[in-house]
């Protein structure tokens, strides 16, 4: 059976929304629409769905349901931008016109029509940009890690009108949350018509798959977004009974909610943090926690250090697009083109979660850090250190005991190894006769890690660096295709991909991960937080999750056998 | 909307005096708001938003969520109207509207040095007389067109221009009458809501019978079969990667092709006993199949199915299994060990219907239907969630008539009466209490004087007239809002729900007794400032 391995995708949150912008971005600056290029290796429609907008005209969209709170989307309609029912007015239409005309066709006395109107929103330059096809954007410096004000600014993709959902209760806002809760969360899914019209929307992509493989979901952790998206899984579980990778993320920003000062806000966060990967022991298949700080419960801790970048360590802009950088690198694996019969989505999370470790830590190299004059083969047996920075919060992997599976992106074929006539010292490292570069990193990845198991894909295409992706965080030494030179790249040289290497890993070393979390929350005193009784969290119902995450934590205690 | 920079004022620290200032004016803020909503003559307001999202209402509590409220206050009223809409589906407008003007007229007495114990206690001694005087002008009804109709027209018209509520009232009292079983409650989930973007509103219409958002997915299926059976199942024909099978330790490949080929076969035996079913019962005669699963249905077994004319479809609603086995008949399996045909259903004709990327496919010429859908249709997104909205709405007030099985004169009819009797009732009370029953008169001529304004008529002529042939009239009056004039509800087909009067008697009382009792408020307001 040949049929497309579709998957569904849920963002939750507006930092989740962030990464996936981003996400969604990098996978559109790689399409290629040249009919006789190379064929892609990797397979858009798993992913992607096509479709037809009310004019006739395919669409192609991200398969994907996001929700935020009012107010997040600033210049961007709900139902998107691709479908305009209205007969396409020209650009030329003023607003009021379009307006006049919808207010005469209500059907209401139109004397009786009151127009209540807010300042439109102005559509930020790159935006416009987009809708003029005389502008070249690749061409200009829009800045967007200063100006750019949420996710949709800097948003290439265009989303399908069913994708995003706005959550009324609540207002966005940069500085102050008030979706603060995950018990709030949760009550937002148990409204009245939530689940039917959220639901019924997933129930829409699902009757278009045929042979769905499951469902990725990135959210929030640390506010009310954890809340509304366990239910969301748990929904998810109960209907479909499919694979659910869960990818929490966390906001680089320590962000306030109303009513509290830092201290009080930190607790919640740990509370909401807690609360959430205790469900995710039941609901999700695997659990691939994300941040570019080193530690999460309580305060963000410092930015993690990659060689060849510099970001600014709370830009939602450049933080988030490191994660994205890592989601479209380690979800290659099951989102290849003629799969093998190890790259689903459930491969991917059962190869982790054995004996119920569900719980993975990340770890990115971005880019992998090659010389420009070098081989794959040298470049590994003269790597000193990891080739990885981790990116899971309070998490540190050893070199031991290790189960992981990794994807490798842009080493061309011809970097691998000499071929033997010029091989000299090449030939004499056990890792020349490896013939591919999954081999190869296969059997690094074996002398460096004791008693270890690894699954690693590799693809040929890097990962593509265009705009709007923030290219202003590599090195200047990067040449064009992200080797590494000794020089700077001249200025009008412009970087247009990075290779890059991602990893999730599992070992007894998460054990810490979950007994930092258990500490900072059982630590709290639930009752001092009247907010969480309010929205119905009791203090028993707490202690059985502090109890739930040491249960999980012992998963990771025995050292069982590989 | 300038007024609702009154909903939110800085000083968040207030004491007692400046609290109850507060409340009331942030309870005035919302009246100005609201006002201009209600009744048939309110205006609809059309919200665009800075990306240019357009929605379109009338209804109060719409209008609420649409707004930013911060204010605790306000908030406080918003949550009654969101109450008030859960419970009946009606009345939102109102409840603000005489929470607003109870605050006001408590305001007159309270500077003039009325305690407020002795305000509210007078609130909820006018209340109670509210409710018998409320219970004395029901009107029983038959559950019949006529009744049903003349409260969801009332409802509607309201909500859509009357061209479209007169049709939309018919299409909503059909489908009331069509899913109600004698004795039963009404499930109005029976009551499918389909919309489809195309055509006007006033192409809307009642299908008795069942219509779905999804099609056939394969090619060479059907797209019309007369005189169908229909399966309607919840059994899984789709062959899934189990997450266990996999593994990269364990299995050889060969080991793992074996498990893949199995599971295969097991799926395949599940198509073949409805294959089996289909040949037994159809072949030979004029009869034709339909598959309707909740489950997924994968290309291969999409594949066995139409070579054998049987026309599929997956992914189901939940509940329609729940609506099909009521159109069609039949039952909703859950696994084929033992199908035969008294499992089936049946439908005269069933079709698909493509519209841009949307198939929709009709079940339709049900004997007997017991689930029908109401198929909306519109130009445009805002305008099929108004029409949603307005069919919510008048279904809701259907099934309030029909488990009240009374119904109210409306067009301000009680709240005159009420005034007049309490103003009687309040000369047999002794004390200052009997300022809290009239605070309570007073604010109720809120809604007969703002029907009034909204269709341009002098407030007080308009009060003057109504008090006093209702005094004179055994029958109750109101206001006749083509002429400004009084009018006999009954004759006009002017009516409320019971149960809605009934509700906003009793939560504006409440909401405004909490905020006259400032120490009550300032805790109110304290819990939201502490953690
Ligand atoms: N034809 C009519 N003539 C006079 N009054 C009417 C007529 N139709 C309705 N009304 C009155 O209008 C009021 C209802 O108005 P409306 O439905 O706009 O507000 P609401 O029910 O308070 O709130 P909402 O419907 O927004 O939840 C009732 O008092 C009703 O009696
Ligand atoms: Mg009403």
């Amino acid at each position: 059976m040949t049929s497309t391995r579709e998957i569904i995708t849920l963002q939750f949150g507006n930092y989740a929304n962030y990464v996936g912008a981003h996400w969604w971005n990098i996978q559109e600056s790689g399409f290629s629409y040249d009919p006789n290029g190379e064929p892609s290796e990797i397979d858009h429609d798993v992913l992607y769905r096509e479709g037809v907008d009310y004019k006739g005209q395919v669409t192609y969209t991200p398969r994907l349901l996001l929700v935020d709170l009012k107010g997040a989307l600033q210049h961007l309609p709900e139902l998107g931008t691709l479908y305009e029912s209205e007969p396409s007015t020209s650009a030329a239409a003023s607003t009021s016109d379009r307006l006049e005309s919808v207010q005469s066709s209500i059907p209401w006395d139109s004397e009786g029509v009151e127009v209540i109107k807010k300042e439109p929103q102005v559509k930020p330059e790159f935006q416009k940009d987009l809708d003029d096809p005389h502008v070249d954007i690749t061409e200009k410096d829009y800045d967007f890690s200063t100006n750019a004000k949420t996710w949709s600014d800097f948003l290439y993709a265009r989303y399908h009108p069913r994708t995003i959902n706005i959550v009324k209760n609540y207002q966005h806002s940069d500085s102050v949350n008030s979706f603060d809760t995950f018990s709030n969360g949760s009550r937002i899914w148990q409204n009245e018509y939530y689940e039917d019209d959220f639901g019924d929307k997933i129930r829409q992509y699902m009757e278009e798959c045929n042979n769905c493989q499951g469902f990725q979901t990135i959210f929030d952790c640390a506010n009310g977004f954890g809340g509304l998206s366990l239910k969301c899984l748990e929904y998810l579980n109960d209907e479909y009974s499919k694979v659910n990778l869960a990818v929490p993320v966390f906001n680089p920003r320590s962000v306030l909610f109303e009513n509290s000062d830092e201290p009080l806000a930190n607790s919640i966060c740990v509370v909401n943090t807690a609360l959430v990967y205790s469900h995710l022991v039941e609901q999700s298949s695997l659990i691939v926690p994300l941040s570019t700080a080193d530690r999460a419960w309580r305060q963000i801790g410092a930015p993690r250090h990659f060689p060849l970048l510099n970001y600014k360590s709370d830009n939602l802009y450049q933080t988030s697009a490191i994660l994205a950088s890592f989601l479209d690198t380690i979800s290659l694996r099951y989102r290849l083109k003629n799969p093998v019969s190890s790259c689903y989505l459930s491969n991917f999370c059962s190869d982790l979660n054995n004996y119920g470790r569900k719980l993975t830590a990340a770890a990115l190299g971005l880019p992998f850090s090659m010389r420009s004059d070098e081989d794959l083969i040298d470049c590994l047996d003269k790597l000193e250190g990891s080739m990885f920075t981790q990116i899971s919060p309070n998490s540190k992997i050893g070199t031991d005991y290790i189960v992981q599976s990794a994807c490798i992106r842009g080493i061309p074929k011809n970097r691998l190894k000499r071929p033997s006539k010029q091989a000299q010292r090449q030939m004499k490292m056990a890792a020349y006769k490896c013939e591919s570069v999954s081999e190869m990193l296969q059997l690094y990845f074996q002398c460096s890690n004791h008693a270890s198991l690894a699954h690693v894909s590799a693809v040929e295409a890097p990962h593509p660096v265009k705009i709007p992706y923030p290219m202003e965080m590599f090195d200047p030494r990067l040449n064009f295709e992200g080797f590494l030179e000794d020089i700077n790249r001249i200025e009008d040289q412009k970087l247009i991909s990075v290779p890059v290497v991602a990893t999730v890993q599992c070992s007894g070393d998460l054990s810490d991960t979950l007994e930092s979390l258990h500490r900072e929350a059982s630590r709290i005193k639930l009752s001092k937080i009247h907010r969480f009784k309010e929205t119905g969290l009791e203090s028993d119902e707490y202690v059985e999750v502090l109890e739930h995450l040491l249960n999980f934590k012992d998963n990771y205690d025995d050292n069982f056998d590989l | 909307m300038a007024s609702i920079s009154l909903l939110n004022p800085k000083a968040e620290f207030a004491r007692a005096a400046q609290a109850l200032a507060i409340n009331i004016s942030a309870g005035k803020g919302l009246q100005d708001v609201m006002k201009t909503n209600l009744g048939p003559k309110g205006t609809m307001k059309m919200l665009v938003s800075g990306a240019g999202d357009i929605k379109i209402t009338k209804d109060g509590n719409v209008l609420l969520h649409e707004m930013q409220i911060q204010h605790p206050t306000a908030s406080m009223i918003a949550r009654a109207s969101t109450a008030q809409d859960d419970m009946t589906g009606d009345g939102t407008t109102s409840t603000v509207l005489l929470i607003g003007e109870l605050l006001k007229q408590a305001d007159i007495f309270l500077t003039e040095g009325l305690h407020p114990r002795i305000l509210t206690e007078g609130v909820d001694k006018a209340r109670v007389k509210s409710l018998e005087i409320l219970d004395g002008m029901k009107i029983p009804i038959e559950i019949d067109e006529k009744s049903l109709s003349d409260i969801a027209r009332t409802s509607l018209r309201t909500k859509v221009h009357t061209g479209l509520a007169d049709l939309l009232t018919n299409v909503c009292v059909n489908a009331v009458l069509a899913i109600r079983q004698e004795g039963k409650q009404v499930d109005l989930h029976m009551i499918e809501i389909m919309e489809m973007q195309h055509k006007t509103a006033t192409d809307t219409s009642l299908i008795r019978g069942i219509v779905m958002d999804h099609g056939s997915r394969h090619p060479d299926m059907p797209k019309r079969l007369e005189n169908a059976y229909i399966l309607t199942c919840n059994v899984s024909m789709e062959y899934e990667k189990s997450e266990v099978n996999s593994g990269f330790f364990y299995k050889t490949a060969e080991e793992r092709e074996k498990l893949v080929l199995a599971e295969r076969e097991f799926i395949d035996l599940r198509v073949k006993k409805v294959i089996e079913l289909k040949r037994k019962l159809c072949d030979g005669t004029d009869k034709s199949f339909v598959v309707i699963n909740q489950k997924g249905i994968d290309p291969t077994s999409l594949d066995m199915l139409a070579k054998e004319g049987i026309m599929a479809l997956r992914r189901a609603k939940r509940r329609n299994m729940e609506r099909l086995a009521l159109a069609c008949g039949g039952i909703a399996m859950n696994s084929f060990d033992d199908l035969n045909e008294s499992h089936l259903g049946y439908a005269g004709l069933v079709y698909e219907h493509v519209l841009g990327e949307t198939k929709y496919t009709f079940v339709e010429q049900c004997k007997n239907p017991q689930s029908v859908t109401i198929l909306m249709k519109g130009p445009n997104k805002h305008t099929l969630a108004q029409i949603k909205d307005a069919i919510r709405d008048g279904l809701r007030a259907i099934n309030n008539a029909i488990e009240d099985k009374a119904i109210v004169p409306g067009a301000g009819a009680f709240e005159i009466r009420a005034y007049n009797k309490l103003m009687q009732f309040k000369d047999e009370v002794k004390g200052k209490v009997r300022l809290g029953i009239q605070a309570f008169a007073e604010a109720l001529l809120v809604i007969p004087k703002t029907l009034a304004v909204n269709s341009g008529y002098d407030v007080q002529d308009t009060i003057v007239k109504l008090t006093e042939e209702d005094r004179l009239n055994p029958d109750p009056i109101g206001l006749d809002l083509s002429t400004g004039e009084p009018m006999k509800p009954v004759d006009m087909g002017v009516y409320d729900n019971y149960i809605v009067k009934k509700q906003i008697l009793n939560s504006c009382s409440v909401i405004a007794s909490n905020l006259l009792l400032v120490d009550e408020i300032m805790r109110a307001g304290m819990t939201s400032l502490k953690g």
